[in-house]
């Protein structure tokens, strides 16, 4: 099958009808690719008022034109779609193996609408695509679908599977992919389950993906490794992936501790989660995601104890905030069978883990009892009664089917009062923190897919800074407050920073990690443009990838304010994180400012030339970018 | 075919993306005269020594493309004694 043009081709599946059309993406080039152009395309099919659980609805997957190449940090495989946590739009991203094999399949698009009648899946391989019956994986959980799957197709695969909570439409279903990476958060597991779409399955042993100047694109290549092989900033991350962020989220007291109620930890229970330790219990080898070099997923392996016998893959560092010290767990053991469970029954953990949190607070301050949870008695430092309801939730079971719904949903059946303690934005569970990091928290509530810290928020506050790197830091930002977690001053631009460099990243099949948002000396948009440019020779400029990212940013701002009414107030932190000081360590004492908060809230609004008391894209910024068509729709002076 | 269990491998696939540049002028796994094998204790390199997709050492190349972008704090070495002994 010949590639077509530089974008390359789009394969249209209605599961309705099982009709399956390919077209050419190139309509969607000035939207660069990956979540870019997967956006450009809800929000041109999908209507106001459409439900996220409705056949119209579409699930758009897609790669970046770095995706298959042997670019640091590629292998990441993007999803956009409406999400049935937030109501708007919004988009998600995996490691492993499944960009890669999907555009040596000879797809850089895959566009879902309707839904079947009975369980599929579809399978591609060399140009050719086929919707087959999922009966025989239908109800499995992750890894028998995928042990299934393998007896039939070999294990030249690569796989994206809901698990049962997909199935079940719980909320926050998730995609897993190969088995132990996850499209996690917004819902995406909930959205194939709805379509009952059980696996895409692709078959990347045949077929390849040209590159126009490979000598150039190789030098380009080759100036990110020495970065990367010489940053000083990445070297423990490159020795024992993200376990090594354990002392600095202690140095900020940017730890979650019994759900919040204090941000810091014991010097017990830090010593407990250091890292190189975790590795020398736990670890059997490193793997990374296909055409990365970089390493980063510990595979652990449990030999003793309650879950001995499981080897997994991808326990991140946010799987001790998550399961260890939110829950007052002190042992990885359990964190990493609480991320698998999640995984393999398909679900994002960081919304379970704050569910749980949640419903352990609320029954410690006996707002929530063991009879209106199934009789389970959900306590901080209790392990067997948080697994038993992950597994009820994923299977809607009794309060699980209660809990499926999210925290947000969830308190409006519990007493009122629980509503207060249950951390969301957007009807999103809120994974970070933001008494500490001011930031970061700003990212995330402003984030438009509700919370996360992947679309903007810093993570830069945390960490430490010699002289070199904050002369270069500052020329980045334009600001000096980068390194100082608590200012207020200063957040605003840096958050505009990040948004059109993570943007751009996920928007070329690029992980963040290989980014300065990882690291300081690492790519920038500058970077990004050279990379595309060598790889098929589109001729842009960082200048050019920051105008489109910002574009996109509005165009997700439109679609959240048609379809989901998200303003001003959407944007806010809990009235908790206003009136709750923390308790102890480095962030004691610490609220959030009103005042302060508020203002800075202004300024990032004046900044992204939106208006201060709605949140929203003023007509001027909409016409800027290209959707004055948009400016009827928004009530905007 | 010559096959080698490779420590430090880390499954990145890397090596076969470059061979299939070098066989080919276009990244993929088909087309490469390595591939990476999973198994039970690691990953396993496979050189073709027969066939289209032989493996001649990237003899136009300074160096072998698979050894020149492998990890060096992964499996480079491993992957030069599997190579050269």
């Amino acid at each position: 099958m010949e590639r077509q043009g530089l974008m390359g081709t789009l394969l249209r599946v209605d599961l309705t009808t099982g009709r399956m059309t390919e077209e050419s993406a190139e309509p969607y080039r000035d939207w660069v690719g990956g979540i870019g152009a997967a956006s450009k395309i809800l929000y041109d099919e999908v209507k106001p008022g459409t439900d996220a659980f409705d056949p119209e609805n579409r699930l758009i997957i897609a790669c970046g034109a770095l995706s298959g190449t042997p670019c640091p940090g590629t292998g990441r495989i993007a999803a956009v779609t409406k999400s049935p946590v937030t109501g708007g739009i919004v988009s998600g991203n995996s490691g492993g193996g499944f960009a890669p094999a999907m555009r040596y399949a000879g797809y850089d698009y895959l566009v879902f609408e309707g839904a079947a009648a009975t369980p599929v899946y579809l399978y591609i391989k060399g140009g050719r695509a086929e919707l087959r019956d999922a009966s025989f994986i239908a109800g499995c959980d992750v890894k028998t679908a995928n042990d299934r799957l393998e007896a039939v197709h070999g294990r030249t695969i690569s796989t994206m599977c809901i698990g049962p909570a997909g199935e079940n439409r719980v909320r926050f279903g998730c995609i897993t992919v190969d088995r132990y990476r996850v499209i996690g958060k917004c819902g995406f597991g909930a959205v194939m389950g709805s379509k009952r779409l059980k696996a895409i399955v692709a078959d990347g042993s045949v077929g390849q993906i040209p590159v126009r100047d490979a000598g150039a694109f190789l030098a380009e290549i080759d100036k990110l490794y020495r970065a990367i092989e010489t940053a000083p900033g990445l070297q423990n991350f490159l020795k024992i992936g993200t376990l090594c962020c354990t002392p600095g989220k202690y140095r900020v007291g940017g730890f979650s501790y019994r759900h919040g109620q204090d941000l810091n930890i014991s010097e017990d229970m830090l010593n407990k989660f250091e890292g190189y330790g975790l590795c020398d219990k736990y670890r059997v080898r490193m793997t990374s995601c296909a055409g990365c070099m970089m390493g980063c997923q510990n595979r652990h392996r449990i030999t003793e104890g309650p879950y001995a016998g499981l080897e997994m893959e991808g326990t991140p560092f946010n799987s001790i905030f998550n399961f260890g010290t939110k829950l007052d767990i002190d042992d990885y053991a359990f964190c990493i069978e609480a991320t698998w469970l999640c995984n393999n029954l398909g679900m994002d953990m960081d919304s379970v883990a704050e569910i749980l949190g949640w419903v352990m607070e609320c029954t410690e301050k006996g707002l929530m009892t063991a009879e209106e949870l199934d009789g389970l008695t959900m306590a901080f430092g209790r392990q067997d009664t948080a697994l038993e309801l992950i597994r009820k939730i994923a299977y809607r079971d009794g309060a699980g089917d209660v809990l499926a719904e999210g925290a947000a949903r969830a308190a409006l059946v519990f007493r009122p009062e629980t509503d207060y303690y249950a951390s969301y934005v957007k009807k999103n569970e809120l994974f970070e923190l933001v008494r500490p990091l001011v930031g970061y928290g700003l990212g995330a509530l402003t984030s438009t897919r509700g919370g996360s810290h992947v679309l903007g928020s810093p993570v830069c506050e945390a960490g430490l800074f010699n002289d070199e790197e904050r002369k270069l830091a500052f020329s980045k930002f334009g600001v000096t407050t980068f390194n100082d977690p608590q200012a207020y001053e200063g957040k605003p631009e840096i958050v505009y920073y990040y948004e059109s460099l993570t943007r751009a990243c996920s928007s070329v099949g690029l992980c963040l990690m290989a980014c300065d948002w990882q690291e300081i000396h690492l790519l920038d948009l500058d970077g990004i443009a050279a990379l595309l440019n060598a790889v098929d020779g589109r001729g842009v400029t960082g200048k050019d990838l920051q105008y489109r990212m910002m574009a996109l940013l509005n165009l997700e701002k439109v679609f959240n304010y048609t379809h989901a009414g998200f303003t001003r107030r959407d944007d806010m932190p809990r009235e908790r994180l206003f009136r709750e000081a923390v308790l102890s360590g480095p962030a004691r004492g610490l609220t959030l400012d009103r005042d302060k908060w508020n203002r800075m809230m202004d300024h990032y609004y004046d900044l992204h030339g939106w208006d201060r008391e709605s949140g929203l894209p003023t007509a001027e910024t909409l016409t800027y970018y290209g959707l004055a068509s948009a400016i009827d729709q928004i009530q905007t002076g | 075919m010559e096959k080698q269990q490779l420590e430090g491998c880390v499954h990145c696939r890397i090596c076969e993306m470059v061979c299939t540049l070098h066989h080919t002028g276009a990244f993929g796994y088909e087309g490469s005269g390595i591939h990476i094998e999973e198994n039970d204790n690691g990953y396993a390199a496979i050189r073709l020594t027969e066939g289209d997709c032989a493996c001649d050492f990237c003899v136009t190349e300074e160096e072998p493309l698979c050894l020149r972008y492998c990890p060096k704090m992964k499996g480079r070495d491993a992957l030069k004694a599997f190579l050269f002994g």
